[in-house]
């Protein structure tokens, strides 16, 4: 079998246990962006970044504006931000805490406008989609967290 | 719709991070750690990002691009970056498995593989 080395120096996988992602809504909205970017591998290997950032930070990573921005207009809420040519994707977040366990929830994925009034349009209807996923996470985290 | 939640790795591996060119693959990986050495650094020394450009002698926007884990800076002025940091740069390489067993490009036959990865030290400090 064909031995990639660049995948043992630099290894794709890192400990996944504090961010999870919401299916479908998540991974949905996410392919969408990934297809209309015409920059597919480097769209997602951005995201990977943020993710192995926030995996290994935790909360710390909230820090590091640039990459995550807590929303000041919605308490609890968060959004990881990449920048990539003439892309603003932006994925809303909140940490939820079940069994005395806390993780990132992940829960969508969008196109921030550049214009004041289309970004505040592309929240607004960001959040119709994913407030009631929010207030079912509970139930959602009973379901259990699916791993390949 | 019933939703469901899946881990972050499996996720990457449904959006195709696995099946990235290794060259695209080794760019984030590096860009993650140079970015992320800057931003601890800037944080370590409670620095905004035009006061570190300024420490730098570079423009604010540098420092942006150097934080947001995509920027294809030079290895001049990586170097120059690294320098003012008293940071310095070990850089290792290793030629790729051909599948056979043996090295593509194989400059030490004998001896045994090491897996190594770029490392980035810090040496000092001089804010």
């Amino acid at each position: 079998m064909k031995q990639n080395i660049s995948k043992i120096v630099y290894p794709l996988e890192f400990q996944s246990r504090f961010v999870v992602c919401v299916s479908p809504l998540f991974i949905r909205s996410f392919e969408k962006i990934l297809e209309g970017s015409g920059r597919k591998e480097h769209v997602v290997k951005m995201l990977e970044q943020r993710l192995r950032f926030l995996e290994e930070r935790k909360h710390e990573a909230c820090e590091r504006s640039q990459w995550i921005k807590k929303l000041s207009w919605k308490k609890g809420m968060y959004c990881l931000r990449i920048a990539d040519k003439d892309l603003n994707i932006r994925i809303p977040f909140v940490f939820h805490t079940y069994q005395g366990r806390t993780y990132a929830v992940l829960l969508s994925a969008f196109l921030e406008k550049n214009k004041a009034s289309a970004k505040k349009n592309s929240y607004a209807k960001e959040f119709t989609l994913i407030e009631p996923v929010i207030n079912e996470l509970e139930e959602v985290f009973r379901r259990g967290i699916q791993t390949d | 719709m019933e939703y469901r939640l899946i881990d972050s790795n499996s996720v990457l591996k449904q959006l195709g991070a696995n099946e990235v060119p290794s060259n695209i693959d080794m760019f984030y990986e590096l860009s993650y750690k140079l970015s992320t050495y800057i931003f601890d650094y800037r944080m370590k020394h409670n620095l905004t990002q035009k006061e570190f450009a300024k420490m730098l002698g570079v423009r604010q926007p540098m420092v942006s691009k150097l934080e947001n884990g995509n920027y294809n800076i030079s290895l001049q002025n990586l170097c120059d970056v690294m320098a003012k940091l008293n940071t310095r740069i070990r850089l290792e390489l290793e030629p790729e498995d051909d599948g056979m067993g043996t090295a593509c490009f194989d400059v030490n036959a004998h001896e045994v593989p090491t897996v190594t990865i770029a490392k980035i030290e810090e040496l000092g400090v001089a804010v």
